[in-house]
């Protein structure tokens, strides 16, 4: 019998992969210092997940302008939107009505939809509202942690399923180090030592004999410092 | 472990069973070289190396090989510390090939202290490796004259003595002497442990090593610093990460720092600790620690008996 | 307010199940609401939407709503009828002024019962001039001639019959049908369509010895001559056969006429007696003697008048089929002694007027026949409803027979498929889920203020004095708003989980298999979480929760506000907020500087209207929040001031005078730790350069 599943079937997909911040809100003030019109710009999808990309931070961020802008006795407009996901043409393109008279628009995307949205609207000026941070996901309520830094080339297999890549602080490949305290990592007494956690995680697997192979410098080949990478998936790809 | 590998006097004493006395001597914030020169003349005579630590809890500091090649030129032999946080494995192996054609002989090789201690905390930590992966990237080296990507190396190669840290007081416990057999099988010579207060834990851990015969494949010099005060006492307790001070230690030292006694009895716990451990089954020395206190090191190692050191 | 549209939640369409108990399908978790936010004249014009008689009916309905709220499972139900009544006392007032003839054709109607006062009420609304036609001078029916006026005075009835005239419906008194006209002649005088509504005028009597004795009277003709005469001849020692609400009636009628003694026999147990708990207990209160499990054997009589009534202990009332049959112990006799009987054991119809009318179907006990959705009885044009129809019914249950009957009059007559979607069907929100009952506070029901039972039997006063604004508004906000409350547009959703994890109830869930999330009927409408879904994707259904918004734009329409300086606006929670006096002397000491702007607990609010407030124009904003233990919601204060505490972190952000925003946990009892909590504000502001 088949395992009882979530069945998606025709249902609505959510995301969350990447995780931002809300920007300062001083930095947001300044680079919007100037313009008359402005959009801000939502995402529907991770970063509302993450509370600081979607509608209801749009309404609030929009808010603060207006009322930034109502204490220095400037006139500003400032409109209200949102995609499905600004990482999509033909999501964004669905928008340039909105924008066409703005002077500026304030995307509060991740970083890749801004850059798709500068890509798109090369005459408008965009500016991003979120750093967008990491890949991660909420651990309780309000509480995000990063889970992964796309280091192509994941090893999961090995360390018990947690990755020492982004959750330890020097991304060991042979941990814990010897500052590794009741859990803790040295770099915070908030940071649980994730290489204390994958050893409990192989010792309930009784795996613990993993742990004494050494575990080689990792390729880095398809890792974040040899950007701009790349996927292609050969029999999607449309002829021109 | 017979065949001498680099050459330095540390390894051919540890090598002919004399029990070995190490030190610190931390390069200096500046570009002055009389002062690694004025630290070596103190402590010369007093340890058979000398540990130059590398941008110690990531402050900026001299090179340690340039410093290396100072103290060397004083007459003192240097153990060049070498960590994982500011250079990739490019930069490491040519660092490496530096020192070596400088003179240095031994490495103690370390993923290094977390960039956010230091004073450049918005500096990215490279991380490439971490210490047992150049442990293993030195004794390539040295040993199948390859470099890590694993293209040969043609003209002579860098051979040190390398060095590994471990910390017996860290977590998980039960799994501290396998990760220094990890050490080891990567190719560690010579063990300098994390600065002991707590010896029936230490005891503990050295138990499990000799167990597994790990004594018999390196020599593990058993770290000891001398303490200046409570307040330097609860520093470490608290603060410094993977330090294990017990309540014995801080209560001595808080009422010896009352009245102002508090080097002095410092000093004399660092001493017993050195007796305590030179019994124990496979300490083959001691690596003492005096950070910005150098001054203290030769009146430990006279007090200990362990003065004047042995000549190989 | 024409109409509530309460907005529907695509996977479940649940109605309130106050709302679906009620014959009429009054709106009764709506005007609760109304109440709880101080909108009474709002609640009043809603409830008259669909009530012909408010007043009357807050005061004697059976409510099955009540039986049927869902606050029965934390403490007590809603006093649902006793807050209709509330507002019909209160706040009554003419809610549509003229009436517009639209059709050409007339009705007639037979008795100015609660059936045929609302079947004119409906049909004058559609358009219809119509006519009711009565035997007696005055309106009301049973209300007038049975029900007690220490229960309904008669003022209740009247009001309420004014407005219906007003509406367009007139009534012509002393006219009875079969006597004074007849079918045939309301056919000459042009009337398209007929609804009788007669009742059931007669009592039932019964079959044994004794009855035809001087000192025996009916129920329900006692009552009349008590009720318009003011009297009726009783003696010294009363006992009153029947236990249902009419013989509690009776007793309590008779009690006030102050004979010796009052008694009251039933053949049901105390638990068998078909009306409430409450009746029998005002009613033994009151000092009556009930015996309960005793059958009527023969009425005993000295010189052809009444001595006494012979009993037999009941075996039981019902038999094995649950069918009426009640058996006797042979031998049980015993007597007890009166003067004078009441029968109060059941009505019957006087339906004489039929003669000549005999395709109208009439049952064996006397009630006529009718298509149950249509009304129409066999005979083209005709129609009936009420206790004539029901063979004894509620005054709510003959109410919704007369509206039924006058939209299908009206879609008869036009060819027309007018209807009411009141009365759709719908699941009922279920009772709390059991593990959540600990987490809702328990509020205490109000007790409704009564005439001292020392006092009653001296008069026909009413007994029950009505709630005051306070109580009725604390009384209110008791109500849990089922049905109504938050719902996740699934449009939106994006299955964050905020919802789920933040409610303080355990609400809304993410189902298995389901991506979104969704919210059921356990929802307190408490609105934390429709304040942090990132998403916006959750809204009240309730039209009635603006949480805030609309009264903050409503305030900066007014354009007086235009010189006030400093001008500041207050946030404060309603929940046990309404204090007339006090809140009205808050009002009037800072009505300059102050615009207030209650929320049925500020958890509801967002921070984004605060900033809101602030671009429209206010110069200072003041929370006040209940503290910790008076939050009805139980955990609001947490997330007060997390939400204050953010904005205040926005608006130094923005340069903002610290002194412009404040936040109080004050009680809201507290009316003079308010006043000076705002004029020390108004001062600091007044004082500062803003
Ligand atoms: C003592 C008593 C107490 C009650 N208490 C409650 C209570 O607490 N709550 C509750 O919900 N219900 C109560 N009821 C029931 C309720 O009063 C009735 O169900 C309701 O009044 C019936 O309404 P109706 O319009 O069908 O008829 P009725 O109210 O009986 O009205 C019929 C009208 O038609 C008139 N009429 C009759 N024949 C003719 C004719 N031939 N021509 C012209 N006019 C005619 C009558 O004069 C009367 O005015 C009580 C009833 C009684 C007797
Ligand atoms: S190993 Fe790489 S891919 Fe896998 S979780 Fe870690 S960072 Fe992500
Ligand atoms: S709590 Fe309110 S809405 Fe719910 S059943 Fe009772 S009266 Fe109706
Ligand atoms: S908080 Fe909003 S978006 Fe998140 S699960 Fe609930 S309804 Fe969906
Ligand atoms: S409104 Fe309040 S009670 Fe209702 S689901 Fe949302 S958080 Fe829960």
């Amino acid at each position: 019998m088949k395992p009882a599943l979530h069945n998606f079937q025709n249902k609505k997909r959510q995301f969350l992969m990447i995780v931002a911040a809300s920007k300062p809100f001083q930095e947001i003030k300044q680079m919007l210092s100037g313009f008359k019109k402005v959009c801000v710009l939502g995402c529907g999808s991770c970063v509302t997940i993450c509370h600081t990309g979607g509608e209801k931070q749009v309404a609030e961020l929009a808010a603060q302008i207006r009322l930034a802008a109502k204490l220095e006795g400037r006139q500003v407009e400032v409109l209200e939107d949102s995609t499905l996901r600004q990482c999509e043409w033909e999501f964004i393109d669905d928008i340039k009505e909105i924008i066409k008279d703005c002077d500026a628009v304030l995307s509060i995307a991740c970083g890749v939809g801004v850059q798709y949205m500068a890509e798109r609207f090369p005459r408008i000026r965009i500016f991003p509202g979120v750093n967008t941070t990491f890949m991660g996901g909420p651990t309780e309520q309000g509480i995000f942690w990063e889970r992964c830094a796309g280091c192509g080339n994941c090893i999961l297999a090995t360390t018990g399923g947690l990755c020492p890549v982004s959750r330890c602080a020097k991304s060991l490949m042979n941990g814990p180090c010897g500052g590794s305290q009741n859990g803790k990592c040295e770099v915070s007494q908030e940071t649980p030592c994730v290489w204390n956690q994958i050893y409990d995680q192989l010792d309930t697997q009784q795996l613990l004999a993993t742990m004494e192979t050494i575990v080689p410098p990792k390729d880095w080949t398809t890792g974040m410092e040899n950007h701009p990478r790349k996927m292609v998936i050969e029999h999607l790809v449309m002829k021109k | 472990m017979t065949d001498n590998k680099s050459g330095s006097n540390l390894e051919k004493l540890l090598r002919s069973g004399k029990f070995a006395v190490t030190a610190e001597l931390g390069p200096p914030r500046g570009a002055d070289r009389s002062v690694i020169e004025k630290k070596a003349s103190i402590l010369k005579g007093y340890g058979d190396a000398f540990n130059i630590t590398d941008c110690q809890t990531a402050v900026v500091r001299m090179s340690s090989i340039a410093a290396g090649r100072i103290v060397l030129d004083a007459g003192v032999e240097p153990i060049i510390q070498m960590t994982c946080r500011d250079r990739n494995r490019i930069a490491i192996q040519s660092d490496l090939l530096g020192a070596a054609a400088l003179g240095a002989k031994n490495l103690l090789c370390l993923t290094g202290d977390h960039q956010k201690f230091g004073d450049h905390p918005m500096a990215k930590g490279v991380f490439d490796m971490d210490s047992i992966n150049l442990i293993h990237m030195v004794k390539t080296l040295r040993d199948e004259k390859k470099f890590q990507s694993g293209q040969e190396l043609k003209a002579s190669e860098p051979r040190f003595f390398i060095g590994a840290a471990e910390n017996p007081f860290a977590d998980p416990f039960k799994f501290r002497a396998i990760r220094l057999a990890k050490k080891i099988t990567a190719g560690a010579d010579f063990i300098q442990t994390q600065i002991i207060y707590n010896v029936p834990k230490f005891k503990e851990w050295m138990k499990m090593v000799a167990d597994m015969g790990l004594h018999e494949k390196a020599f593990i010099l058993a770290g000891v610093a001398p303490l200046k005060s409570a307040g330097m006492a609860k520093h470490m307790k608290h603060n410094v990460p993977g330090m294990d001070v017990p309540d014995e230690v801080m209560n001595r030292m808080t009422t010896a720092s009352a009245a102002k006694k508090g080097k002095e009895e410092g000093i004399k716990i660092c001493l017993e600790v050195i007796e305590q451990v030179r019994e124990i089954k496979g300490v083959a020395g001691v690596h003492i620690m005096a950070v910005e206190w150098e001054e203290a090191v030769p009146e430990i190692v006279q007090q200990a008996r362990l003065y004047p050191r042995p000549a190989v | 307010m024409a109409n509530l549209y309460t907005k529907s939640d695509k996977k479940i369409n649940e109605e309130a199940p106050c709302i679906l108990a009620c014959p009429i399908r009054q709106d009764a978790r709506d005007y609760v609401q109304l109440i709880a936010r101080g909108r009474f004249s709002e609640a009043y014009r809603l409830v008259r939407e669909r009530n012909p008689l408010p007043s009357a009916c807050g005061r004697i309905c059976t409510h099955p709503c009540e039986t049927k709220c869902r606050r029965n499972s934390t403490e007590a139900p809603i006093a649902i009828a006793w807050l209709k009544r509330f507002l019909g006392d209160n706040f009554s007032e003419e809610t549509r002024k003229n009436f517009t003839e639209k059709y050409p054709e007339k009705i007639a109607i037979i008795g100015a019962g609660p059936a045929g006062l609302a079947a004119a009420n409906d049909l004058a609304l559609l358009g219809y001039s119509c006519t009711i036609f009565e035997s007696n001078p005055t309106p009301g029916g049973m209300l007038r001639m049975g029900v007690p006026t220490y229960r309904l005075p008669r003022t209740a009835i009247d009001n309420d019959v004014e407005f219906i005239k007003k509406l367009g419906a007139e009534i012509k008194y002393n006219t009875t049908l079969g006597a004074d006209i007849t079918f045939d002649s309301l056919k000459k005088e042009g009337f398209s369509a007929i609804f009788i509504s007669v009742g059931l005028l007669e009592s039932r009597t019964l079959n044994i010895e004794g009855v035809n004795l001087e000192g025996v009277l009916k129920g329900v003709s006692f009552l009349h001559e008590v009720n318009t005469a003011g009297n009726a001849k009783i003696g010294k020692n009363v006992l009153v056969i029947g236990g249902g609400a009419v013989a509690m009636d009776c007793a309590r009628t008779a009690l006030r006429l102050k004979p010796d003694k009052v008694s009251v026999a039933c053949l049901e147990s105390r638990k068998e007696m078909p009306t409430t708990d409450f009746e029998i207990e005002e009613t033994i209160h009151e000092g009556a003697i009930l015996y309960n499990s005793v059958g009527p054997k023969r009425i005993i009589g000295k010189n052809g008048k009444v001595s006494g009534l012979e009993t037999l202990k009941v075996k039981y009332v019902f038999d094995e089929q649950k069918r009426f049959n009640p058996a006797f112990y042979e031998g049980s006799e015993s007597v007890i002694e009166a003067d004078t009987i009441i029968l109060a054991i059941g009505q019957a119809s006087n339906l004489s007027f039929l003669k000549g009318q005999e395709g109208i179907q009439v049952t064996r006990g006397g009630t006529i026949i009718v298509n149950p959705h249509t009304f129409s009885t066999a005979v083209h044009g005709i129609y009936a409803g009420g206790d004539v129809v029901l063979g004894r019914g509620t005054m709510t249950e003959c109410m919704a027979q007369g509206k039924k009957a006058a939209i299908s009059i009206h879609n008869a007559l036009r060819n027309a498929t007018l209807k009411d979607e009141k009365w759709a069907e719908k699941p009922a929100v279920p009772d709390i889920a059991a593990p959540k009952i600990a987490l809702i506070k328990k509020e205490q029901k109000q007790d409704m203020p009564t005439m001292p039972s020392d006092k009653r039997l001296d008069n026909f006063e009413e007994v029950e004095l009505g709630f005051s604004l306070n109580t009725a508004v604390k009384e209110a906000q008791r109500c849990m708003n089922c049905g109504a409350g938050a719902f996740v547009d699934d449009n939106l959703c994006v299955g964050c989980l905020t919802c789920v994890r933040i409610c303080p109830f355990e609400v809304p869930k993410i189902k298995k298999g389901d991506t979104t999330a969704y919210i059921d009927g356990d929802c307190q409408s408490c609105g934390l979480c429709i304040v942090e879904c990132p998403a916006k994707a959750i809204s009240f259904k309730t039209p009635l929760e603006d949480r805030g918004k609309d009264s903050l734009e409503a305030i900066f329409k007014d354009k007086y506000i235009q010189g006030v300086k400093p001008l500041i606006i207050n946030f404060y929670c309603q929940y046990s907020a309404y204090k007339e006096e006090k809140e009205r002397a808050t009002d009037n000491l800072l009505v300059f500087h102050f615009r207030r702007i209650g929320v049925l607990g500020l958890g509801k609010v967002d921070p984004s209207l605060y900033l809101k407030a602030f671009e429209l124009g206010a110069h200072g904003l003041l929370i006040t929040a209940c503290k910790d233990d008076e939050c009805h919601f139980c955990k609001e204060k947490e997330w007060v001031e997390k939400r204050t505490k953010y904005t205040t972190q926005i608006l130094s952000g923005l340069g903002m005078d610290a002194r412009r925003f404040q936040i109080q946990f004050v009680s809201s009892q507290n009316g003079k730790e308010i006043i000076d909590i705002a004029f020390k504000m108004v001062e600091e502001l007044r004082n500062s350069s803003i």
